[in-house]
């Protein structure tokens, strides 16, 4: 070992844990401090201090050293869909543009605590897409064979695999659903949502990027096809690019740039139950069923279904909602039955009609979009971040998300994604 | 449990019902491909009153009814039929259309 592998070491977590304990008692400075008064303008204003918006003011300031960048959040540090999500990672998807990107996202959030030198809790645990009938096993033979053909590690498991992999799941022939395999995704991960969104936070912060919370845009000046300023509740600032990562609401506010987009927003909830020891490693998606589910490090179950049946702009939870699902995860774990459901919420979806995300140019000119959400962009936060920050500075979408235009509803080349979502919609 | 009331079944549970999507008037049928294709997929995804179709399914009742996408909350409902008929005196055929199932 050298010196310098030594010196590495002795940055570890673990052994500054160690040495900051026996130094003592020591104030930790304050992750965030509140900016001064907006300033009139900024070279780029991002809409949406969520996971997204906060990842593209660092990899701006980080990449490509832009700093006059002001995030506006109307409500607190990603207390929307970044706080609302079920936090589960993963790269297993249907076409080769999802799956190359989605990766290319695992990848970034592999590496993300030492990046940004603040603890995600990033949990690898193995992934599980349950198949219930032969049409659901096709499916997953396909995924299993584009995943492995772009180098992500992905394959279909038989019954006797699953016991060995999920011993905990019901694999009983005696149900209504007997489980018939599944696609098994070794580096599925979970992490620790709030992190991510602070952890980039404060490294943009210190980098010079200006976050405002409580800061609603109220409407969007344009003129000649270009984006002049944003009105705020707090006043007006002129900008020179504006990058919108507002998922669930990003109809409303691209409608104040004039822009259309291919979204019904759509209630998506969830819940979990109360802390438990861990008893189950294995993050468990049943497409079929409807259910998904994971054990948090807190020891909560965390459990979502699928999207609502229509379009809603709100957060309500349902009765009908939570009696279909649980109805199906007593199926697949039915030792579950006597635990209690701790908490429920819901999260306003960005549905598109293929199942992929709308990113990069819009028809202004300097206004940049980051939409179309749905159920899939908690995964995404970094290689999103990343790649609208590129697309941003350098004013081209970035290699990664072409595919992911909004003229691709214009010109038919959808990607069709629907496949590879964790549950129906 | 959430009811919609439907003026051939009344009050019925909402898990009985099927949404049709927001009531449209198509484009020509020798439109644009573009102006197809903005119809197909664009949406205008309004926060606030809308005009919809749905299916009562057990029945096969479609209706048209009026809902608040923020409040979750149903306004006037009439039989699919008798919209159709006032919309065609009114000069516009929204049932060129018809209801646009979720993608």
């Amino acid at each position: 070992m050298g010196a310098g592998e030594y010196a590495r070491l002795l940055k570890t977590m673990p052994l500054q844990l160690l040495l900051d304990r026996l130094r003592g008692p020591k104030s930790v400075a304050p992750h965030f401090v509140g900016p001064p008064d907006l300033k009139p303008s900024y070279d780029v204003v991002i809409i949406g201090g969520g996971g997204h918006g906060l990842a593209a003011a660092y990899y701006l300031a980080h990449d490509h050293g832009v700093t006059n960048v002001a995030v506006l959040e109307k409500g607190f540090l990603a207390g929307g869909n970044t706080a609302r999500n079920t936090t589960i990672v993963r790269s297993n998807y249907l076409t080769p543009d999802g799956v190359r990107f989605y990766e290319a996202s695992r990848r970034l959030f592999r590496e993300l605590s030492h990046e940004l030198d603040f603890n995600i809790m990033y949990s690898e645990r193995g992934h599980l897409t349950l198949a219930h009938t032969d049409a659901s096993l096709a499916t997953a033979r396909w995924r299993a064979e584009v995943n492995k053909h772009l180098g992500v590690d992905s394959e279909v498991v038989t019954p006797e695999e699953i016991a060995r992999i999920c011993p905990q799941l019901n694999l009983s022939r005696d149900v209504r659903y007997p489980i018939l395999g599944a696609l098994h995704h070794p580096p599925g991960a979970t992490a620790r949502h709030d992190a991510v969104a602070w952890g980039y936070a404060r490294r943009a912060q210190q980098m010079g990027v200006e976050i405002h919370t409580h800061t609603e845009v109220t409407g969007i000046e344009t003129e000649g096809g270009r984006v002049t300023a944003v009105q705020t509740n707090r006043g007006r600032i002129a900008c020179g690019r504006v990058l919108q990562a507002v998922s669930g609401m990003s109809s409303v506010v691209a409608g104040m740039a004039g822009i259309r987009l291919p979204i019904r927003t759509i209630p998506l909830q969830a819940c979990v139950t109360e802390p438990v020891k861990p008893f189950l490693d294995t993050i468990v998606v049943s497409g079929s069923l409807h259910v998904y589910v994971s054990q948090s490090a807190r020891g909560e179950l965390v459990m979502g279904g699928a999207s609502d049946p229509y379009p809603l702009y709100s957060t309500r939870s349902t009765q009908e909602f939570k009696t279909g699902m649980l109805g199906h995860m007593l199926e697949l774990l039915p030792f579950i039955g006597d635990m209690r459901i701790l908490r429920q919420w819901a999260g306003m979806s960005d549905m598109t009609p293929d199942f992929s995300p709308v990113m990069g140019k819009t028809p202004v000119e300097n206004y940049f979009i980051d939409a179309g959400w749905g159920t899939w962009g908690f995964k995404a936060t970094p290689i999103s971040g990343k790649t609208m920050a590129e697309t941003v500075a350098t004013g081209t979408p970035a290699d990664l998300i072409k595919p992911f235009a909004l003229e691709r509803f214009e010109t038919f080349n959808q990607v069709g994604e629907r496949g590879a979502a964790s549950v129906g919609h | 449990m959430k009811t919609l009331c439907c003026p051939v079944n009344g009050p019925r549970d909402i898990g009985e019902f099927a949404y049709g999507g927001v009531v449209a008037e198509s484009p020509a049928a020798d439109a644009d491909t573009l102006v197809w294709a903005n119809f197909v997929f664009m949406q205008d995804n309004v926060m606030g009153d809308v005009i919809e179709w749905w299916l009562h399914t057990p029945s096969g009742v479609w209706l048209i009814v009026e809902r608040n996408t923020r409040t979750d909350t149903f306004g006037r409902v009439w039989l699919a039929a008798d919209y159709l008929h006032e919309a065609r005196a009114a000069g516009s055929t929204p049932e060129a259309a018809g209801p646009r199932a979720q993608p």
